[in-house]
């Protein structure tokens, strides 16, 4: 067995990890890095392949009742595999509200709190929105359908830069010209003297001289004890590791850290009731059409991932954005089975039928879908020894939202003269769900942030009720659906938090 | 027992297959009868004079009780597997070298019971269609083999479906082929890049007189 000792402990090095990995090193602490999956090489081992054996040593999912998560697992979690769109989440999502009436994010918590933050995560990330006469034709689709109601489009920002329009940004950009955090925050941090180690699984968090009480005023590094012992493993040699630190940071993301700290309880005293519970899903309904023949083309298989629009105009009547997006051949037909409303009514997954769609499919398929200040939430719930599976209690409430949503996203495309595709989702092995399934990446919540030990599991600085020492900072604390892409909003939100937990340290 | 049948599963690579199958007796002895009879029905299916029919999939698929010609015979294996691919997805090319790679990669547990696959197709042919095999029929009677699978017993629908899937998986995101991409659909494949006139239309800067926002985060 191993031992190592450090100041500052990452576990995980997704959205959540990067801020404190660097804050940290800026001021000089001792900071150790684990990541579960590989080490990644953006320019080496990035492919433009979608091949599910490459797909799948990187990106992972959790399939459970009502729901899958999916997630990426390897140095800069989502980060390499993210469509690189940057939402500052809307003013809406922070005032949401559970059915009781009590607001979901911390007393004072609003969008411009975090704007500071948002402001230096895309400096970072070299975010900036996409000129006009770049968006990529799916892009202009979507406008021509959404301008012909009467429907405003925004452009969206990206985090680019030189990009070629390969379209295979979910693969990983093999160019380099989508930011991820590992030639970004990574890359500094270590010039900084950061340590990371990958392949490192972290199994368990025991406290060690935890009193329960926060020390008042700054913390003096030198005089903190190791308060943390993790236990963890090297995937590639199953050798054991011990780890002591004085400060515990975990960001291994909404699944992961949530699962950590399941598998920690035993060793816990008065720990929140809240982990692992109040997943948002962030509303995500997918709909598919066929446009008329005389429509303008689009492209499903040239240009950026994500085409570049989003429209705002059903976000206060509906809390909806909606968007489109461009899966490529394998993502399309491992997620449904299609069949093209009014053509008979048999289902067209295979064969003759199938091939006529997919020849349709570069051209005159579009996906509108939607994201939603939903409040309906999922939950891990244990499935055998140290294994976990997500509900997702589909209510009244989200059948209704799903309905209505999916009938808007229906009706746009109807008075514009296409063809609505019917979608059977369908699971790894080709078969159909035979209820409302939802698919995301999107999921936050499993740790929320909370004003009380009674509402969630850290407080607005990240740091665990009752726990000094332990911070949380990955998606797993943003207490709501925000109904656009999560990513920027967590790597504010750890921006934010590491600025909190460095001013309450002193290192000299 | 159920152990030990899940684990014999388990080392064929069909423990998804055979997740929900359970032995029909819960007496040990009984059991380890059944498996010994099992294990002869395999000898005596190598050839194709008896077929077992009597005995569930899954004990057949596990324990190989089909014509072992269709495990051994790497050529009638592939051939089968084109035909069901080209029947599939039309127009796709029984030329293609990579048209049927994902079903004997051994990354995926489907290489262990394509021999138990094929011979599957050819048995529904022969009883739908008066003893002619999968490989002699019209592209509209291999249609109605696979139509018939589909309805059969969950097991037989789950194999076929998760057949059809990486036919499509493999074909249309040309997974054995990233330069060649999948022309039938016009899938370009692996790329450099593209110029703007491709990735773009000319006149898209006049659609944005209606945004919200000057910078793409209106509240």
């Amino acid at each position: 067995m191993k031992t190592l000792n450090t100041e500052v402990l990452i576990i995980g090095s997704g959205f959540g990890a990067a801020p404190p990995a660097l804050h940290f090193c800026e001021r000089g602490y001792n900071v150790l890095l684990i990541e579960k999956g590989d080490n990644i090489t953006p320019e080496s081992d990035f492919k433009q392949t979608m091949d599910p054996k490459y797909l799948l040593k990187y990106i992972k999912c959790l399939k459970g009742e009502g729901i899958q998560f999916t997630f990426a697992e390897g140095l800069g979690g989502g980060s390499g595999f993210y469509e690189m769109v940057s939402f500052r989440a809307p003013s809406q999502a922070f005032n949401l509200r559970n059915d009781s009436g009590k607001r979901l994010w911390p007393t004072g918590f609003e969008r411009k709190s975090l704007d500071p933050y948002y402001q230096i995560a895309e400096e970072k990330l070299n975010v900036h929105q996409i000129e006009k006469d770049c968006i990529p034709k799916n892009g202009i689709v979507f406008c021509k359908l959404m301008r012909n109601l009467g429907y405003s489009v925004d452009r969206v920002n990206y985090s680019v830069k030189d990009c070629r329009g390969s379209s295979f940004c979910v693969a990983g950009c093999k160019f380099g010209a989508k930011q991820n955090l590992i030639t970004t925050y990574f890359r500094t941090a270590e010039q900084l003297g950061l340590n990371r180690i990958a392949n490192i699984q972290a199994k368990e968090i025991i406290p060690l001289n935890n009193n329960g009480h926060y020390s008042d005023g700054l913390r003096d590094i030198n005089k903190t004890p190791f308060n943390y012992q993790v236990n963890a493993c090297s995937n590639l040699s199953g050798e054991k590791i011990q780890i002591f630190t004085k400060i515990l940071i975990l960001a291994a993301g909404t699944v992961g850290t949530a699962i950590l700290l399941l598998n920690s309880r035993k060793y816990f005293n008065n720990i929140s009731d809240h982990i692992a519970k109040n997943i948002n899903v962030n509303g995500s309904i997918k709909t598919v059409g066929v446009l008329p023949d005389d429509f303008i083309d689009g492209d499903m298989f040239v240009g950026m991932s994500h085409p570049g629009v989003v429209s705002y105009e059903f976000l206060d009547s509906r809390g909806i954005t909606i968007s489109t997006s461009k899966p490529l051949p394998v993502d399309a037909v491992s997620t449904a089975h299609f069949s093209i409303e009014g053509e008979d009514g048999n289902s067209s997954w295979w064969g003759k039928k199938q091939v006529d769609f997919m020849k349709k499919y570069r051209r005159k398929a579009l996906v509108l879908y939607a994201l939603g200040l939903s409040t309906s939430t999922a939950e891990l719930r244990k499935n055998g020894h140290n294994s976990y599976k997500p509900y997702f209690n589909i209510d009244e409430k989200f059948r209704q939202y799903n309905d209505s949503t999916t009938q808007l996203l229906h009706s746009i495309f109807r008075r514009n003269g296409a063809k609505v595709v019917n979608l059977d989702f369908i699971d790894g092995e080709g078969n159909e769900y035979h209820d409302i399934h939802i698919f995301t990446a999107h999921m936050t919540g499993s740790c929320r942030m909370a004003d009380d030990i009674s509402q969630g599991v850290v407080d607005v600085s990240g740091e665990m009720f009752n726990q000094p020492g332990l911070f949380i900072t990955d998606g797993s604390t943003i207490p709501s659906s925000l109904a656009v892409n999560p990513y920027l909003t967590i790597l504010a939100n750890a921006e934010k938090i590491s600025d909190a937990i460095t001013g309450m340290y002193n290192r000299n | 027992m159920e152990n030990q049948t899940k684990l014999l599963a388990n080392n064929l690579g069909l423990n998804n297959l055979l997740r929900r199958w359970k032995p029909q007796t819960n007496n040990p002895e009984k059991f380890s009868d059944m498996m010994k009879r099992l294990k002869q029905y395999n000898e005596i299916s190598k050839t194709e004079k008896y077929d077992l029919l009597s005995i569930p999939p899954a004990m057949r698929m596990v324990l190989k009780i089909f014509p072992h010609k269709y495990c051994k015979n790497d050529s009638l294996k592939e051939k089968i597997l084109k035909a069901f691919v080209t029947t599939v997805i039309p127009g796709s090319n029984e030329n293609d070298d990579n048209l049927v790679n994902m079903y004997l990669d051994s990354y995926y547990p489907f290489h262990t019971y394509c021999g138990y696959f094929v011979y599957d197709l050819n048995r529904r042919s022969k009883k739908l269609f008066n003893k002619k095999e999968f490989l002699s029929l019209s592209d509209e009677e291999k249609t109605k083999v696979i139509k018939n699978a589909l309805i059969g017993r969950e097991l037989t629908r789950r194999l076929y479906k998760g057949a059809i899937l990486m036919a499509q998986v493999s074909y249309f995101g040309a997974v054995y082929d990233e330069e060649k991409g999948c022309p039938l659909i016009d899938f370009p494949g692996r790329n450099n890049g593209y110029n703007q006139e491709e990735i773009t239309y000319s006149y898209s800067s006049k659609l944005f007189d209606k945004e919200l926002s000057l910078d793409g985060h209106p509240w």
